[in-house]
């Protein structure tokens, strides 16, 4: 009977199978960077004459920066093939890569370039996608991040951030011995911190830079004059406006969504309080009111609300409010000391600095979930910002008294510093998409 | 003679009739014959006598008178007889008529004969010779008659004989004829019975052939049904046999496939919670020849993933069985990291 039983069971998965195929659920999974290789761009040109950076290991580091990739060492390829035809799957099979990218770039005129990249799928055996991009050499770089970010659209089906740009704030020390001075610089490099370039200097501090929506302006606080001032300076120009200049605080300037308002602190009232000023009409409504400090506020994607830092409770807190203002609510409640917020560009995650154990951290929080995490290991941590795309989270550190920068993928896996710069870094903050650099 | 007679009946039936007419024609032809003389002489002897007895003018006047009165009577109910008799025997009726007038004119004469003496019996001497003659000849024509009718008695009897004979014969030939067919009859019957007989064996051996046969086809498919049931129970066990081999085998190749795609699977970071349905067809060895996503999980990279974890754990494990090996050419993945 049992027997029986059986066989009608089996019989029955048979049937079945037939008609639905059988079926397997998979479960267990490493969770980890889709494994790239990226073979060294070939030149095509004058072998005494090669193009200024190289195009293949660019885009190789800005994969492995977003934490989402992780690319093969050149040194562990077992064969550099640059063209189709000379790629052999089997290699890269036996390798366990799941993708591999080749190309070459060969002279385009004077001073130009032409770049082509293949994007294989390994394990199918069949192309993806390519490109073929004319450049100059000034732009290579650039040319090179937007082939990464093609190559992390087309296998995560998310927009790259990889051809954007950061802002941040840094400190020169020129000149030595008593005649030594140091200036203040706001700088705009590549998002790999390559290639800065310095919009704004002074001998007094800049603070709280931050970027317009359309990522052409920047405001900022300067205390030239001895006052600290909201400045507007759009960044291919160089022209810039001062927005507000009243007594007392004028910090912490944050653009709405759509451009036309920014979000500011000012103390002309005697206490630190959230204001909203309207910025083609220069005028300012209050948002808070409160006797204790409100500062750093930052918009929701949405524009309908804003989260700001209050010490209302006691000690610093990240609080929620609605653009129409109203009566904030607490948003986050994990650790003794939560400030500087800012959303993620799904509206979903918050990242801030905490305070953990004492050490100044950065984190995250999801706010629906609830969900709080740190994400850095550093002790002086500050000045968290989202990429566009929401898959990193650049911030500054400080490294032997230093300020420099450091990015963190949103999953909190890669950790790394970008490029050493020149002195002291601080306040970085990541650019939206840049309207130029997304036409493709 | 038979044979001639039988191939010409007309020509017998011919003959027989012409014998009939013949004797027929005989005897009425002679009594016609016969009877004519006899009147006529009997007219002529009336007329001697008259010559001779002339003086008995008166008397033989009157008789005359009378006696053609009476001859005129007896002629008139002779004639009405002869008129009466004519359609039968007219002849013969005719003469008996004539044979009583003469015994009347005979009885006449002697009458008169008592009353003239004499003359009375010379003339009863001539009547008395005359009646003789007359006697005579009625003999002599009853003895013709006789003849006649002995030979017609003779005739008779031999057409009887030959009729009997030919009955006879015919009889004989209808014997013949009756046993020879009796013969062909019983040989017929015979052969009939001896054809029945053989038939009757022929079924009887077929019934009993077919019987056997039947018999054997009995046996033959009781031993065939009790080897199948055997092969069946056999096959049964085999089956259940082969079954819960098969169930173990896929079990095993399944859990075995599961295992080679969980090792070959990178998740991308934070997909806790997608879900990605893919349908795998494999080749004969295992191959995976192509992965199509059924129910996307929405995700990109996930999609990815899962799709290049099923081609990278490429060749699958697959069942040594053949019964199996169908099942497993197309398989449904689904991934769930939730669980």
């Amino acid at each position: 009977m049992k027997r029986l039983f059986v066989l009608f069971v089996l019989l029955g998965l048979t049937l079945h199978a037939r008609a639905t195929s059988l079926t397997i659920e998979i479960t267990q999974g490493l969770e980890g960077a889709l494994p790239i290789a990226v073979v060294p761009f070939a030149w095509r040109g004058d072998a005494s004459q090669p193009p200024p950076h190289e195009v293949g290991g660019v885009v190789a580091s800005d994969l492995q920066r977003s934490g989402r990739f992780k690319p093969l060492p050149a040194n562990e390829m077992l064969t550099r093939p640059t063209r189709g035809e000379e790629v052999d799957f089997r290699d890269w099979r036996a390798l366990n890569v799941e993708n591999l990218v080749i190309g070459d770039v060969s002279p385009n005129g004077p001073g130009g370039y032409l770049v082509r990249f293949y994007l294989y799928d390994v394990f199918r055996g069949e192309q993806i996608t390519g490109y073929s991009m004319p450049t100059t050499a000034r732009d290579l770089r650039a040319t090179a991040h937007h082939i990464a970010d093609i190559i992390y659209e087309t296998l995560t089906g998310q927009p790259g951030a990889f051809a954007t740009r950061i802002a941040y704030v840094t400190s020169v020390r020129s000149g030595t011995g008593k005649e030594a001075k140091e200036r203040v610089e706001l700088r705009i490099a590549d998002a790999d911190g390559f290639g800065p370039q310095t919009i704004v200097s002074s001998e007094e501090p800049i603070m709280s830079p931050a970027w317009s929506p359309d990522g052409r302006r920047i405001a900022y606080v300067s205390f030239e004059n001895a006052q600290p001032s909201i400045w507007v300076q759009e960044v291919f120009t160089g022209k810039r406006d001062r927005l507000t200049s009243f007594k007392g605080i004028n910090g912490a300037p944050a653009w709405s969504p759509d451009g036309r308002f920014l979000a500011l602190t000012l103390s002309k009232d005697g206490n630190p309080d959230i204001f909203v000023m309207d910025i083609a009409r220069r005028s300012l409504r209050p948002l808070t009111r409160h006797w204790s400090i409100d500062t750093e506020p930052a918009w929701s994607p949405d524009g309908k609300s804003l989260v700001f830092t209050s010490d209302r409770g006691g000690a610093p807190q990240i609080y929620r409010v609605s653009v129409n203002g109203g009566e904030p609510s607490r948003v986050s409640f994990e650790g003794g000391y939560n400030a500087r917020a800012s959303f993620a560009p799904d509206g979903r995650l918050l990242t801030m600095v905490t305070r953990v154990d004492g050490q100044y951290r950065i984190a995250t929080l999801d706010v629906e979930a609830r969900d709080f995490r740190v994400m850095s290991t550093g002790r002086l941590d500050e000045s968290p910002s989202f990429a566009p795309n929401g898959s990193m989270i650049i911030y500054a550190t400080r490294v032997g008294g230093k300020g420099v920068l450091a990015a963190v993928s949103t999953d909190g896996r890669v950790q790394q510093r970008l490029r050493l710069q020149e002195g002291d870094v601080r306040e970085p903050v990541w650019s939206p998409y840049l309207q130029q650099e997304r036409n493709r | 003679m038979f044979a001639v007679l039988r191939r010409n009946p007309v020509a017998l039936v011919l003959a027989v009739l012409l014998h009939i007419a013949l004797a027929a024609f005989l005897i009425f032809e002679v009594d016609w014959r016969d009877d004519i003389k006899p009147i006529g002489g009997d007219v002529q002897v009336v007329q001697a006598q008259l010559v001779e007895q002339q003086k008995l003018d008166a008397e033989v006047a009157k008789l005359k008178a009378a006696e053609r009165a009476k001859t005129e009577q007896a002629a008139a109910a002779k004639r009405a007889e002869q008129q009466e008799l004519e359609a039968l025997q007219q002849r013969r009726a005719e003469e008996k008529r004539k044979l009583a007038e003469i015994e009347q004119q005979r009885k006449q004469r002697q009458q008169e004969e008592v009353k003239k003496k004499a003359e009375e019996k010379r003339r009863a001497e001539a009547e008395k010779k005359r009646i003789a003659e007359l006697q005579r000849q009625e003999a002599e024509l009853k003895k013709q008659q006789e003849a006649e009718k002995q030979r017609l008695a003779e005739l008779e009897k031999k057409r009887e004989a030959e009729e009997r004979k030919r009955q006879e014969a015919e009889a004989e030939r209808q014997k013949a004829e009756e046993e020879a067919r009796k013969k062909a009859e019983a040989e017929a019957k015979k052969k009939a019975e001896e054809a029945r007989i053989a038939k009757e064996k022929a079924e009887q051996e077929r019934i009993a052939k077919e019987k056997a046969e039947a018999e054997r086809k009995r046996k033959a498919a009781a031993a065939a049904k009790a080897k199948a049931d055997r092969e069946a129970r056999e096959a049964e066990l085999a089956a259940q046999f082969a079954a819960e081999q098969d169930a173990s085998e896929q079990q095993r190749v399944l859990a075995q496939i599961q295992s080679k795609v969980e090792r070959s699977w990178l998740r991308p970071p934070g997909t806790e919670g997608l879900q990605c349905r893919v349908r795998v067809r494999l080749g004969s060895s295992g191959s995976v020849l192509l992965v199509n996503v059924v129910e996307s999980s929405g995700n990109v990279a996930f999609d990815r993933s899962v799709e290049a974890a099923v081609r990278k754990a490429d060749p699958l494990p697959m069942p040594r069985s053949e019964r199996l090996l169908a099942a497993f050419r197309d398989l449904t993945f689904i991934f769930d990291p939730s669980d």
